[in-house]
This record gives structure tokens, sequence and C-alpha cells, in this order.
């Protein structure tokens, strides 16, 4: 299959994934409150799992960087100060880089 | 048909374009290390740039040029990626309910849009401003900023790569990232309790062929959240009467 066959069928495939349920709800299919409820924890779940795993796994193995680790921490406190995406990324990014090259 | 614009519509643009910014400096380094991944790939960099608009999925798109790369087959390559954009099936679920209300167009679009930082914040702002015409001009200002930016920048990573300085680690721009996104999410105890969960699981469950922990792992957090609720909502937390 070539390269571009493959990113089309992912394509094709995610799109499928994204639009399920906005095509669902459009037929008529109903959302609870209580399945509201239960969806508004799907950031927090799924970002958090992603985060962790691109954090500490690496090719399928624990990968402990600490410098990573620390600045990761860094950013998430530099968050909880300013409430700041933008700043909390750039607090990372710098913290990183000083860390890197201390450890 | 779409919706008049309004003066609601317009306050509401100019919000998403505020609350936007951020993210868009978070998306931009990812961008990047997609654009140089590219160059250093065997894929054809036309291909390996057009992933962008195909599959608008940063994470996948890096995984397929990852596997690509690794030899693996395209089965495996395709499962991978797929498994990874899984999550954009429950970002899907959530917003159905907004999204419905929307003109068939606008639909399409955001739905194509759909994204992890675009979900957030149509979810946070469709929180606190439950108009039709504010949520629409909210969402497509968003969704549509975010996708162009990485459309942009992934162009730009694959120009400049080569020119970032060695000292940048630009591959912590991923967890950064998504560091980022989820800890505003993390606001109460069954979101905190679905995150620590959902990190946990993904975190145990990394043996499973790459990005099957994180399905899992999501699940998993979303049953524990779900399960603090109940336990708050049937009075049995002692906690509550004191809220």
């Amino acid at each position: 299959m070539s390269h571009l066959a493959i990113f089309l069928v992912v394509g094709a495939l995610t799109l499928v994934i994204r639009g399920w349920a906005v095509v669902a709800v459009g037929l008529g299919f109903e959302v609870t409150p209580a399945m509201t409820r239960t969806l508004r924890l799907v950031g927090p779940a799924v970002l958090s799992a992603i985060a962790a795993n691109s954090l500490f796994v690496s090719d399928g193995h624990f990968s402990a960087n600490w410098a990573w680790c620390l600045a990761a921490l860094i950013a998430a406190a530099s968050w909880l100060k300013w409430r700041s995406g933008g700043i909390s990324f750039v607090t990372g990014f710098v913290a990183v880089s000083i860390l890197t090259q201390l450890m | 048909m779409g919706f008049p614009a309004s003066s609601t519509s317009r306050r509401a643009a100019a919000q998403a374009l505020r609350d936007v910014i951020p993210f868009l400096i978070a998306v931009v380094p990812v961008a990047i290390v997609y654009g140089f991944a590219v160059t250093e790939s065997i894929v054809d960099n036309i291909i390996g740039l057009s992933g962008s608009w195909i599959v608008l999925g940063g994470a996948s798109q890096l995984s397929i040029i990852d596997s690509i790369d690794s030899n693996a087959s395209a089965g495996l390559t395709i499962a991978t990626a797929t498994m990874i954009n899984l999550r954009f099936a429950l970002y899907s679920a959530a917003l159905a309910p907004t999204y419905a209300r929307y003109p068939l167009i606008q639909r399409v679009w955001l739905t194509y849009t759909l994204t992890d930082q675009g979900a957030a914040l149509v979810m946070a702002h469709d929180e606190t401003d439950p108009d039709d015409r504010a949520g629409l001009a909210y969402a497509l200002v968003a969704c549509t900023a975010i996708t162009s930016t990485w459309w942009v920048a992934t162009i730009l990573g694959a120009a400049l790569g080569a020119t970032i300085p060695d000292n940048i680690d630009m591959a912590f721009a991923m967890p950064l990232m998504f560091i980022v996104l989820a800890i505003p999410t993390l606001k109460d105890r069954p979101s905190l309790v679905a995150g620590l969960v959902g990190a946990g699981v993904a975190l145990a469950a990394k043996d499973l062929p790459q990005g099957a922990n994180i399905v899992i792992g999501g699940l998993a957090g979303i049953m524990a959240g779900r399960a603090v609720q109940i336990h708050t909502d049937s009075g049995a937390d002692p906690t509550r009467s004191r809220r």
C-alpha cells in the first residue's frame, strides 16, 4: 500500500470517528443529562492519558526523562499561577531547555 | 442556512480569537516538529505534509511517519494511527448535541476540524454560554484558527526545521501540549479522578499495541469519574452536605 493510501485510509477512518455522534444525534439519537455529565469527563480522562503516555512511555517502555518531568511540573505550576496556556507552554519550553543542559 | 450575523456572534468570535491564541502558541511547535519529521522521513514531503489536511491529528500523523520509517506493515500503521484518533469519538459524542443545532455546512466543517484543542475550547464555551449564535461563531473561529495554523505551521516546520537550534528540545512539545490542555479540565473531584485514573491505566497498559493504552486509559478514567459523580449524587459522600 502506498504512503498516500495509508494517509487517505487513516483520514477517512478519522472522519468517521469524528462524525459518528454528530450524525447519530442528527438522526434523532437523544443524549441524556447523565450522558452529558459523563461526556464532560472525556477531556480530563483522555488528555491526561495522552499526556502521561507521551511523558513517561517511549517505544512501549517506561522512559523517565527527569528534565521533561521537572519541566512538566513547572509548566503545570505556571498554569495554576497564571491560568494561561501560552505562558505555561513557553515556561515549559524554557524550563526544559535549561534543565536539559544542567542534567 | 446559517444564523444571521449579530453582535452576539461578533462578540463570541472575538472571544474565540482571544481564547485560541494560547492554544495556537502550543500548536505551532508541535506542527513544526511534524513538518521537520516529514523532511527527515522516507515519506515524500508532499504526501507527508498532505497528512495535515487528510488526517488532521498531530499524534496520529507523527505515528504514521514513525511507523513507515520503522518498516511497519500498512495494516499496523493504519490501526495504530486510528486507535490514537479514537479519542475524537468521545469528543464527537460530547459535542454532538451542540453541533446538531447548527446548519449542515457548518456542522460538516466543525466535524472535520474537531481537534483536542478545539474540542476543549468549544466544550468550555458551551458550558458558560448556551446561546446558539454565539456558540456557532465561537466554534467556527476557534476550530478554523487551530486547523489553519496547523496546516501553515507544518509547512513552516518542513521549510525551517533544519534551522532549529539543537538546544531546543522540540520532542518535548507533544507531552507539554497535552499537559497544558489537560490541567484546566481537572476542575472538580470527578474530573480529577478521571484524569488520575486515565493517566494511571494508560501507563499500566503501556505494553498494549501503541495507542490502545490511551483508549483504555481514557475509558477507565471516564468510568472512574462517573462512579465518583454517582457516589456524590447518591449522598453517600460525607463532604456533600458541606457544599
